[in-house]
């Protein structure tokens, strides 16, 4: 655990392993009492390829783990707030609860499972990496898209796919209004009715290789789903 | 032509009481060649670091490509200078480390962040510009707590010590300005394609508003054709805290250009056999200047701006460049006087 305070709260947690409910596997890892820059520099720490549950995330800390590039598995119990996972690369994460605004807003390569919700502009500007939430999300999924793929299992607000340039986006119970408004590229993979969708999208003959990729996809975000159930929609090339 | 900033003068402070004693400059300084005075400094909220710059100005518009082969000795004065540039990370990685100045680096609207840019960033700013320079809030911000929020995930990932910004046209509505200063940026950057009464009336304005909000030295950067050096102490005396010089360094750096190539072509023009595998830089270096001598005129213009800058603070009785304010100031021009907040020259004091 190279790099670990000897006195910090956090290392002192890393050195000494717990073994909770959960299988011995998993270090628990309190956030309780740290400020937002400790918990910032405990996660940059994390030993490479570990596994840990972290406890006590303050859900209105903004920009939680925003930054964070290390290969590591983490899962949180609780609520992440704001513009959490900005900009995050090679890491997996695994949220119990919701999230705020902005999640993995131009997300690099890190993985995420949101078991709850999330807020508007989910995944806005994600250029890699895989985005999977459970819950609903709200307005401007996958706003500006640049490469990431998102998985959105129940319900998704208005202006899904907004500015989408690049990458997938997969819908598992319709959107909102204006689905793929000012959409340049990508695909928007849609099961259920969009209230109104961009007329410059057009639904496009789903092939084996598309249906493939889908299915793969729902499998990762762990959604039951069969890909014929789901619309392909791409602006066409000119 | 003139310049809007023509018809504002400065005025003299009184004398002083004592000469002759204790005006020396001062003898040590923290950047060699510029005196602690004229240090801007451009804290981060939420940590310690404080990123000085030796004057205040910077580079907003200049390239590695405008330079060509005097980029390298270029940043190296920047560097020595402290003056942050504006450049890709790409620009900055074929130069030793002893060259390397501060950069800053700019997200346009719908851009993705990019996590090498913002992690190596002495100064980040976000633009309310989108690539197509058509200005608007972002959707993503417009909600009550969303900016703050974003500026503060945008510094975590950046390391949590590297200023953040937002920029705004010069001529913004009270209300974006107090918006983005209450988001908690570090500075606020003001740009406009032209200098004139409205550029005038917009960096007064943000200065009251920055005082009003946040503090006094809240740092302002106007981005704003300059026409020559007096220009610059004028422009911080107004509310700016550092200016962009390209508009007054590009003619000096053409001119150095201009003489590279010229000095490069005269070679091939005289044998009209130049072998393809000869490199035209390493014939500069033999037959001509070397690119420190085509750069001189770069120095002695950062050493003009020095000059002028001490001499206004003199000329207003002030120690630190944040007295150069608006009571030093006149207008000559009613107009100017009413959209400014100046005084007008002849009036009663």
């Amino acid at each position: 655990m190279n790099g670990v305070d000897a006195g910090s709260k956090v290392g002192v947690q890393y050195r000494n392993r717990l073994v909770g409910n959960e299988s011995s596997d998993w270090m628990p890892v309190s956030c309780e009492g740290l400020s937002p820059q400790q918990i910032g520099s405990a996660l940059r720490e994390s030993p490479p390829g570990g596994k840990i549950r972290l406890v006590g995330v303050p859900k209105t800390m903004p920009g939680f783990a925003s930054g964070l590039d290390v290969e590591a598995q983490f899962r949180i119990d609780g609520d992440v707030g704001d513009y959490a996972f900005m900009l995050g690369a090679n890491s997996n994460w695994e949220v119990a609860g919701d999230a705020g605004l902005g999640l993995a807003h131009s997300l690099v390569s890190s993985s995420l499972l949101i078991r709850g919700s999330a807020g508007d502009y989910l995944a806005a500007c994600a250029q890699g990496g895989f985005v999977a939430v459970h819950g609903r999300s709200g307005n401007a999924t996958a706003f500006g898209l640049a490469g990431a793929e998102v998985v959105v299992r129940s319900k998704s607000g208005d202006y899904a796919g907004a500015g989408m340039v690049k990458g997938i986006l997969v819908l598992a119970n319709g959107s909102g209004l204006g689905l793929g408004s000012g959409m340049t590229g990508g695909s928007i993979y849609l099961r259920g009715e969009a209230a109104s969708v961009s007329p410059r999208l057009k639904k496009i003959r789903m092939k084996d290789a598309d249906a493939m990729r889908l299915s793969l996809l729902l499998a990762r975000a762990e959604i039951r789903g069969d890909a014929r159930e789901f619309k392909l929609y791409q602006v066409p090339a000119h | 032509m003139s310049h809007v900033l023509d018809a504002v003068s400065f005025v003299p402070a009184r004398l002083p009481m004592d000469i002759g004693f204790g005006l020396e400059e001062s003898a040590t300084s923290p950047v060699p060649g510029f005196g602690p005075e004229l240090r801007t400094l451009i804290p981060t909220q939420g940590s310690q670091r404080q990123l000085q710059l030796g004057l205040p100005v910077m580079l907003r518009q200049m390239r590695a490509q405008h330079l060509a082969a005097l980029w390298k000795d270029f940043c190296s004065l920047l560097r020595q200078a402290a003056i942050p540039v504006h450049c890709s990370l790409e620009e900055l990685e074929p130069l030793p480390a002893a060259a390397v100045p501060m950069r800053f680096a700019r997200r346009y609207n719908r851009q993705p962040l990019q996590m090498l840019d913002v992690a190596t960033a002495d100064l980040l700013e976000l633009s309310l510009r989108s690539s197509a320079h058509e200005w608007g809030w972002p959707s993503e911000l417009v909600t009550t707590n969303a900016l703050p929020a974003f500026i503060s995930s945008v510094r975590a990932a950046a390391g949590g010590n590297t200023p953040v910004g937002l920029e705004l046209p010069v001529g913004a509505d009270v209300a974006d300005i107090e918006l983005a200063v209450n988001s908690g940026v570090d500075f606020l950057t003001l740009h406009g394609s032209a200098f004139d009464e409205l550029s005038v009336w917009g960096i007064s304005r943000a200065r009251q508003i920055a005082n009003k909000i946040a503090r006094a030295s809240f740092p302002i950067v106007v981005d704003l054709p300059l026409q020559k050096i007096e220009h610059l102490p004028k422009c911080l005396a107004i509310g700016a805290s550092v200016v962009a010089i390209d508009s007054l360094l590009k003619p000096v750096t053409d001119a150095a250009v201009a003489e590279l190539e010229s000095q490069t072509s005269k070679p091939a023009a005289r044998t009209g056999k130049l072998p393809l595998s000869v490199d035209i830089r390493a014939i500069e270096l033999r037959k001509g200047k070397s690119s420190l001598e085509l750069l001189k005129p770069v120095e002695s213009l950062l050493e003009g701006i020095r000059s002028i800058l001490k001499s206004h603070m003199r000329l207003c009785a002030v120690e630190e460049l944040a007295g150069l304010d608006k009571r030093c100031l006149r207008a000559t021009s009613r107009r100017l006087a009413e959209l400014s907040g100046l005084q007008m020259l002849g009036s009663l004091e």
